[in-house]
């Protein structure tokens, strides 16, 4: 996943580990396809987030692979046919705790970036 | 670890959702006015590779908690490998020879090497054995043969009775028997102590083994067959129990059959008889022999919680206790029975065990770096596809993996053919080295086979591990890289220097064995027929077989046509035995000694230079209760120019009256300098062997068996013609230059593959300079040139090297006056061979990858 910049130029710098985390989030709205998950974190992030769609699959298969959610083929709105990945209560309890993991390193980098704030 | 049992994902299902992810990509793009072409190529665009995607996904997936990474990569690389390989069929086939030959025929030596030198060598339980050596010097101890590492039977007994670190202490001694009677031929055996055959050789087959009673000499002499024996000489017959059969003359009684249990020796024992059978001496009653014959070998089993230390004490202890009294020196030594630490054996055996090993394993690692060459030119003719799927997203673990699972798709095969000629090849071998039948555990060491397998491994993958690697950290722009790859070239002249020794080593060997079958006397050997007593096999005493001999060499002198006879202990050409005299003030000198008769030195043509020989009959030649004797020429020299009469000490403080100077000559060794030589008169000093030489025409043989006198006590000694017997003593040269053949071949195979190996990568290197090059003129003549030079620089630094090895060793071995002439012409054949060769491996590799070199390889690059 890349972070696009203002003036839409890419960081080549990839925010390492947080896939896992957005693909977790996305899911909690109900089941969907990879390419919904992909426009869904883009379109969530206001295009700020771009994620590369040949990362996502393999990042999916792993979260399968975990137990984090579940994957059956069926038909998407286009009539297309389409994988469609389901958050499991194991990949609910995932998402609390990476998302609390999250939050305190970001405050964490926050109080460094802007120690007057704290 | 959750453990999860479910099918694992398909890589077709994962490619389906992909192609499904792209087809959604198009719809939302043509929904937003994209023409549906460039809505196709924009979404493949976005998506990226596929191929990566589909390698990642590979590396994610699990089954079980397992990565499937392994099992199905694993399964596709193989096939892959597979491929590749029946891709170039020919290069593989040299690899996969040059390997199985190198590695199998380097660990059958190495096991052989075991099993001769470095393994206890004992069937039965060897964790328990002791090997017991004494030495014991001054008061009137007789080594037999000299072998200074024996015992006498005082010495057993007192170690039989007194220790309490061992039991079952037993004792041995090798002999020769002959069989008479209904069947006949030789049997290679033992006289033992009663408890030997219950200590080493537990397994009866048939009858009984031997009890205490069979060593009082009062009762009938008995023998035990060993199955090898009782197989090969009486054809596994089943009443053989129980037969009475004559050996050396003697009626004896068979009583038994046990197994062929190995005891040390790597030679076969096939027959085993009471020690106090033995008729020298009549040991058990002659209190002198007793304590003076040392011809006892001594062997043990650890008593329980006895460690080595203790047994080494103790046996001291005893032994002191019985030799202190007698004035004499003595030392004790225990060993596992490997004859790598037998003190007998002297420094030099490990040595030569230590060079033998070290040139093995240069040869197993030339031999593998020479199929690494290989294999890396190959590889890198690779390098390009490799980048470009670096660059299409797979990982370099990836790349590593497979171009490893290549490597042992080539090499293991290979290591399997090793793995199967080192298991025919080490009997095959050892059958060579002895006319006895040899008893050497050869199963297979599995350290030896993890080394080999190891390094054909490492073999088979460095190579190709070396190139992906640079495929890896250049990928794409590196192809044709133009770096030369001297320092692989270098390899090549370790090798060449090898090859080259060894091949000259060939040479060397042969001229000896052609010295050993014409040696340069006066007379003709196949003229000369000896008769002998060897002491350890007829057992009849030194006094009683010298005065047989002498009686039949004055019977033998009335035959027709016979021209001279004598008495010669030993024989020439059939041993050595050796002595330390002084002269005044000049240093003491170890010398060979021969006791002869006075008529030797008329039979054998030596000229008496100054003096003369004794007159007498030999037995009874003193001066003033000093023994005389007789010097050669290279003696006198030695000891500053002696004259007679002259006298000789000895290290023992008795002195010898030299009466005479003879001519030197060639009698020990015909591939030597004449070793300077002492001779005594007959019965001056005990020998391990009495002989009588008839020198006549070629019919003396037949009419000296025929007209043998009936009435000789000691029976029918053992009769042969001297080219029969330097024949023989050659053949151990015969052996060496064989086995040594067999690693030369090898060293040259390998020298070939390594040649070609190394010209190959090098031009693999720079097809791209190459390529360039023909393209602005260079014609493939001169390139060919260049890369020859380039590659021969090392060879023909190896050979030099090689050759001054050689030629050093050669001038070592061989004796002055066959000096240099003769090590240069046996070195520069051998290093003439080895350099065409060489150069013809180089140049035919040269020629293919020229042939390669074109523009279409500068294209694809």
């Amino acid at each position: 996943m890349s972070i696009r910049k203002r003036g839409d130029r890419e960081y080549s710098a990839h925010l390492q580990g947080t896939l896992d985390l957005l693909v977790l989030r996305t899911l909690l709205h109900g089941p969907q396809h990879g390419q919904g998950i992909a426009r869904a974190i883009q379109q969530t992030s206001d295009e700020v987030l771009i994620v590369e769609h040949g990362s996502l699959y393999p990042a999916l298969q792993r979260l399968e692979e975990r137990g984090f959610v579940t994957a059956a083929w069926g038909v998407s709105q286009n009539n297309r046919k389409a994988r469609f990945y389901t958050l499991t209560k194991a990949g609910r309890a995932e998402l609390v705790r990476e998302r609390s993991e999250w939050t305190r390193i970001a405050d964490a980098i926050r109080r460094v970036l802007d120690p007057s704030t704290t | 670890m959750r453990l999860r049992w479910r099918r694992p994902r398909s890589t077709d299902d994962f490619v389906a959702e992909v192609r499904a992810h792209i087809d959604h990509e198009v719809d939302r793009l043509v929904a937003e006015g994209v023409p549906a072409h460039e809505a196709r190529r924009l979404a493949s665009r976005a998506f990226g590779p596929v191929a990566g995607a589909t390698e990642r996904f590979h590396e994610a997936r699990t089954w079980c908690g397992l990565s499937l990474s392994g099992a199905e990569a694993v399964w596709l690389d193989l096939r892959y490998a597979v491929r590749m390989v029946a891709r170039a069929p020919g290069l593989c086939a040299v690899v996969a020879v040059t390997l199985s030959l190198g590695l199998g025929v380097g660990a059958s030596l190495i096991t052989v090497f075991n099993g001769l030198f470095l393994r206890p060598n004992v069937s039965h339980d060897p964790s328990s054995f002791a090997k017991l050596f004494i030495s014991s010097t001054g008061g009137d101890v007789r080594a037999a043969r000299g072998e200074p590492w024996s015992a006498t039977i005082e010495e057993f007994d007192a170690l039989r009775v007194g220790s309490h670190t061992l039991v079952d202490v037993t004792a041995s001694a090798w002999a020769t028997f002959r069989v008479g009677g209904q069947v006949s031929g030789q049997l290679r055996g033992l006289w033992v102590s009663c408890n030997y055959l219950h200590a080493h050789v537990p397994v009866v087959v048939a009858g009984r083994t031997m009890t205490d009673d069979d060593c009082d000499p009062s009762r009938a002499p008995v023998a035990v067959l060993s199955a090898r024996g009782w197989t090969r000489l009486f054809g596994a017959a089943t009443d053989v129990v129980g037969r009475q059969v004559t050996l050396n003359g003697r009626a004896v009684e068979i009583v038994g059959v046990v197994g062929d249990g190995a005891v040390r020796d790597p030679v076969a024992a096939e027959v085993f008889l009471p020690y106090s059978q033995r008729p020298d001496a009549a040991h058990a009653a002659n209190p002198t022999a007793r304590s003076r014959d040392a011809w006892l070998s001594l062997s043990g089993r650890y008593a329980t919680g006895a460690s080595p230390a203790a047994v080494q004490r103790e046996v001291q202890g005893l032994i002191d206790t019985v030799n202190g009294p007698r004035g004499r020196s003595s030392t004790a030594r225990v060993t596992n029975g490997a004859a790598i630490f037998d003190p007998s054996a002297g420094k030099y055996l490990p040595m030569m065990v230590s060079a033998g090993a070290f040139a093995l394993v240069l040869v197993l690692l030339l031999t593998c770096a020479n199929a690494a060459m290989l294999l890396l030119a190959r590889a890198v003719a690779r390098e390009g596809e490799w980048a470009m799927r670096l660059r299409l997203g797979a990982p370099p673990s990836r790349i590593v993996r497979q171009a490893l699972i290549e490597g042992a798709v080539l090499v293991l095969p290979a290591w399997l053919l090793a793995v199967a000629l080192a298991s025919w090849l080490p009997p095959q071998l050892l059958s060579r080295l002895s006319v006895f039948p040899l008893s050497v555990d050869l199963a297979p060491d599995w350290r030896v086979w993890g080394a080999t397998g190891a390094m054909t491994v490492a073999a088979g993958s460095l190579a190709a591990v070396a190139a992906a690697r640079h495929a890896v950290s250049a990928p794409l722009t590196a192809g044709g890289a133009t770096a030369t790859p001297r320092s692989h070239a270098w390899l090549l002249t370790p090798q060449v220097a090898a090859c080259v020794v060894f091949a000259s080593g060939v040479a060397t060997l042969s001229a000896t064995d052609e010295r050993w079958r014409a040696p340069r006397v006066a007379y003709d050997p196949a003229d000369v027929v000896v008769a002998t007593w060897t002491d350890e096999g007829a057992g009849v005493g030194a006094t009683r077989a010298l005065a047989a001999a002498t009686d039949a060499a004055a019977q033998l002198r009335d035959l027709p046509g016979v021209a001279h006879t004598a008495l010669a202990s030993p024989a020439p050409f059939s041993g050595d035995m050796r002595m330390v005299v002084r002269h005044g003030q000049h240093d003491a000198v170890s010398t060979s000694l021969r006791v002869v008769s006075a008529e030797y030195f008329a039979l054998a043509h030596i000229d008496v230079v100054a003096g003369r020989p004794w007159h007498v009959a030999p037995h009874t030649s003193a001066t003033g209760g000093s023994v005389e004797a007789v010097v050669s020429l290279g003696l006198s020299h030695r000891l500053g120019g002696l004259t007679p009469p002259a006298r000789l000490e000895l290290h023992d403080g008795r002195t010898l009256t030299v009466i005479g100077v003879v001519a030197d000559t060639v009698s020990i060794r015909p591939d030597a300098t004449d070793d300077p030589l002492l001779y005594l008169p007959a019965g001056a000093a005990p020998t391990p062997a009495t002989s009588v030489l008839v020198r006549g025409g070629a019919a003396t043989a037949a009419l000296v068996r025929a007209r043998w006198p009936q009435s000789s006590p000691t029976g029918e000694p053992a009769i042969e013609s001297l080219s029969t017997i330097l024949a023989r003593s050659g053949g151990g040269y015969r052996t060496g230059r064989d086995i040594l053949a067999l690693v030369a071949a090898l060293a040259l195979a390998v020298c070939v593959v390594g040649t070609a190996g190394a010209v190959a990568f090098q031009l693999r290197r720079r097809r791209r300079e190459t390529a360039v090059r023909l393209v602005l003129g260079a014609t493939r003549v001169g390139l060919l040139a260049h890369h020859l030079v380039t590659t021969l620089t090392p060879v023909l630094t190896g050979v030099l090297v090689g050759a001054g090895v050689a030629l050093a060793l050669g001038l070592a071995w061989r004796p002055a006056d066959a000096g240099f002439v003769g090590a240069l012409r046996d070195t520069a054949w051998p290093g003439l061979v080895v350099t065409v060769v060489s150069a013809l491996a180089a140049a035919i590799a040269a020629i293919r990858a020229l042939k390669a070199a074109s523009l279409t390889a500068l294209r694809e690059d």
